[in-house]
């Protein structure tokens, strides 16, 4: 699967047009300047032979220098990824706590005021776009208040405001998956034998409730790291948060192809990765689930 | 009832406002004395002086911290001054001699020797970038340790502009781009780290030879996409200073008390290419009707406002051998006429291609949309990312091209020569005698003479129209107060060598 992104990554960047040499030189070099520059970047031998040489290099691990910064594209990704997980960790973390924290809440008082809050501000948080929320958030907690900072990376209060907007609209959704998931499964008649046995009301809610309601959760989770990435990309460049999205996206506007390559490759590897340890989660949750 | 949900909510409301409160401590961070902090707009790519992001103006405004040039541009008494130059002289018109400063030293503890200058003049030629061209003509020798001959292959009378524009490195430099990353220049500043997408740290270089400066201890440049994040970073206090501002944030900044806002002329001209090597551009009389059909001032008082100002010649007046020209004369009716003079009375169908990077383009664009279709100029706005824009560009792939150029160097020359020549191949112009007039004037040493040649150029390019220059950008300075010291200087290339912070 991987193989066919690297295929498809290294052709999609050639499909698009713009000439990376002209993009690096910019609009004060001559164009015999970047006619050489675009030779010693190969990109003037035939498709097929750049994708020989790519592939050749790919199998010692090799994925190029930058064309912007000279420097070993997989290094640079590897240098990135920590801002990166940093960011995505706190959002999903914030996003577990309060999406079980309102899900439970409303599932508690089903339709009741509190409920119906919790629903609207739920389908709020889902269709608010995260670059408008962001600015919201730095003119409100950076500029007005003057709580958090507005940008960049350094102490925990740093990533207070990017986390938090990366996460509101998972936040969204997981809490009304979570409230159906506990609504439902509340009404089982395991709960109720278990209740009926004596069960203390904790124990019936995490060892009953909460680990069946589970699977569709953490499933939904991992189908949700696709537009986690998605946000990554969006939020780093609004709070100047310097990580893998806004990576991607430099390096897509300036066709540095070697960067893409092994950026979007390595991102598709993490999310396979992730995915599998979604499937594997399910069997730690249901035990009737085994992977032979 | 479920009492262990029921307390979950107040505990959260607990952390919600222990959380608030320990932020409200904080209070924001503080500025750090001697510390000056600015915020770019622009993505650091290299620090290379010689390299692929020479001509970038985030790379140059750096470079100017990091590095000295041989000479400098001196606007106000309009002459070269010395600068890592003592004195130099023109031996003949093609063999120029420099003499080092005594006694200057590289940030590595190396000498500044004409070995030095030897070695930045071949790595110019060597590492391939937009200066390559400005030094492909020149070669260097070292006459002995502090002396230095410029040989250029034919009388270059551009060689003391260009040579503003080149940072001098250490003899022992190597000719590869990986010099961008640890740059070592004789510069008020010394390099400490540069964190790609977020900062840039410099130092004060306390052996300066220029005495008394630079006044603060440490520069940090930091990486700021979005510009209302800079502008929030400049109320917060985070950052000190940033720069390229919007019309809307200027006038919102005017009013604070603790934010000072002003503004700078620029070497940069904003204009609408018009491609003369396709039809219906070809016709110089639709290429004049375009020029008198757009109301440049309208734009200028209100889209761009503060921000550029109508332009008055190809380069901007700033820049050495400016010469003013008559208004374009805007009137709708006459461009009607001289369209349909041209036989095209029903109007002309063309492409607009632009890349947004320069400010408020996409409204500057919606505006000569509008405008030409008052005349009958209907134009197909196409916004395109800068990787194709700079591709089709390069390839003559437009009928017109809404763009903009900085003179890097100062000197005319360097948008006149590197642009309407028709080597350039650029705007699809061609004149034999525009060309003859460049060559001339590139080859002539004295200054006066170059000038009366490229004022002859410039009424040419005024007259032809290859293109409607539209503006002469600004620039918007915002900085906090205690700033100070700061001077706003004659191009879009700032230092901030002489500034001072309070505490």
């Amino acid at each position: 699967m991987i193989g066919g992104v690297v295929t498809i990554i290294f052709l999609i960047v050639r499909v698009i047009p713009g000439d990376p040499a002209a993009v690096l030189l910019g609009t004060h070099a001559t164009a015999e300047l970047i006619a050489e520059q675009r030779a010693k970047m190969g990109l003037d031998r035939p498709l097929a032979v750049q994708y020989a040489l790519f592939l050749r290099q790919v199998a010692v691990g090799d994925w190029g220098r930058s064309y912007h910064e000279g420097r070993p594209a997989f290094a640079i990704v590897l240098e990135r990824l920590p801002a990166t997980l940093e960011l995505a960790a706190a959002a999903i973390a914030a996003t577990l706590v309060l999406s079980v924290l309102l899900g439970s809440l409303a599932a508690r008082r089903i339709q009741s005021t509190a409920d119906y809050a919790i629903g609207v501000l739920s389908l709020v948080g889902q269709a608010i776009p995260n670059f408008w929320l962001g600015l919201v958030l730095i003119l409100v907690f950076a500029r007005t208040l003057r709580w958090l900072p507005s940008f960049g990376r350094g102490t925990p209060w740093h990533l207070v405001l990017p986390a938090v907007t990366l996460s509101v609209q998972l936040i969204g959704v997981m809490t009304r998956l979570i409230r159906a998931g506990i609504v439902e499964t509340a009404g089982q008649d395991y709960v109720r034998t278990a209740r009926a046995k004596g069960l203390a009301e904790p124990a019936v809610m995490t060892r009953h409730v909460y680990r069946n309601m589970l699977i569709p959760v953490v499933t939904m989770l991992g189908l949700q790291l696709g537009s986690l990435v998605a946000g990554v990309v969006v939020v780093e460049t609004v709070f100047a948060w310097p990580g893998l999205g806004r990576l991607i996206v430099t390096a897509i506007n300036n066709r540095d192809y070697p960067v893409v390559q092994a950026s979007v490759t390595f991102v598709a590897a993490l999310f396979v990765g992730l995915n599998l340890l979604v499937d594997l989660t399910y069997a730690a949750l249901d035990p009737r689930i085994r992977y032979t | 009832m479920m009492p262990m949900i029921g307390r979950l909510p107040r505990t959260a409301l607990l952390l919600v406002v222990i959380l608030a409160a320990s932020g409200l401590a904080q209070a924001g961070p503080a500025a750090q004395p001697g510390t000056l902090t600015v915020a770019y707009p622009q993505r650091v790519v290299s620090l290379d002086p010689h390299g692929t992001a020479a001509a970038e103006r985030i790379t140059i405004i750096l470079g100017r911290h990091l590095f000295d040039t041989l000479v400098t541009w001196d606007p106000a008494a309009k002459r070269f001054q010395p600068a890592l130059a003592e004195r130099w002289r023109s031996v003949n018109p093609t063999t120029w001699e420099f003499e080092l400063r005594r006694g200057v030293k590289f940030h590595d503890g190396s000498d500044l020797t004409a070995e030095a200058v030897r070695t930045t003049i071949e790595r110019a030629k060597t590492v391939r970038g937009p200066l390559t061209p400005l030094f492909a003509s020149v070669t260097a020798e070292a006459t002995d340790p502090l002396r230095v001959v410029l040989r250029t292959a034919a009388p270059l009378g551009t060689l003391l502009s260009n040579l503003t524009m080149l940072g001098i490195v250490p003899a022992a430099t190597p000719m590869t781009p990986a010099f961008g990353d640890r740059p070592i220049g004789t510069g008020p500043f010394r390099f400490v780290e540069m964190v790609r997408d977020t900062r840039v740290v410099l130092e004060a270089n306390v052996n300066y030879w220029r005495p008394g400066i630079p006044k603060v201890r440490r520069l940090v440049f930091v990486d700021i996409p979005e510009l209302s994040g800079r502008v929030t970073a400049l109320e917060t206090g985070e950052i000190d200073m940033t720069f390229q501002l919007t019309p809307e944030e200027i006038r919102r900044l005017r009013g604070s008390t603790t934010i000072k806002i002003e503004v700078g002329p620029t070497f940069y001209t904003r204009f609408l290419w018009l491609n003369a090597s396709r039809k219906p551009l070809d016709d110089v009389r639709v290429r004049r009707a375009i020029a008198r059909a757009l109301n440049i001032s309208a734009i200028t008082s209100s889209l761009v406002a503060g921000i550029a100002k109508p332009a008055t010649a190809p380069i901007g007046s700033n820049v050495l051998c400016y010469a003013e020209q008559p208004p374009y004369g805007y009137s709708g009716a006459e461009a009607r006429r001289m369209l349909a003079e041209a036989g095209y009375a029903r109007g002309i169908d063309v492409e607009m291609k632009w890349n947004d990077a320069l400010p408020k383009e996409r409204e500057v664009a919606d505006a000569i949309v509008g405008q030409l279709a008052l005349v009958g100029v209907r134009v197909r706005s196409t916004l395109q990312p800068r990787a194709i824009w700079v591709d089709d560009l390069v390839r003559l792939n437009w009928d017109m091209n809404l763009l903009g150029t900085g003179a890097v160097t100062g000197d005319a020359d360097y948008s006149l020569g590197r642009l309407y020549h028709s080597r350039a191949r650029r705007t699809g112009y061609v004149n034999p005698e525009l060309d003859r007039l460049l060559d001339e004037a590139a080859s002539t040493v004295n200054t006066a003479a170059r000038c009366r040649l490229y004022q002859r150029v410039q009424e040419i390019l005024w007259s032809e129209v290859p293109g409607v220059f539209l503006f002469e950008s600004l620039e918007v300075y915002a900085y906090r107060t205690r700033v100070q010291s700061f001077t706003v200087p004659t191009s879009e290339i700032f230092s901030l060598s002489e500034v001072s912070v309070a505490p």
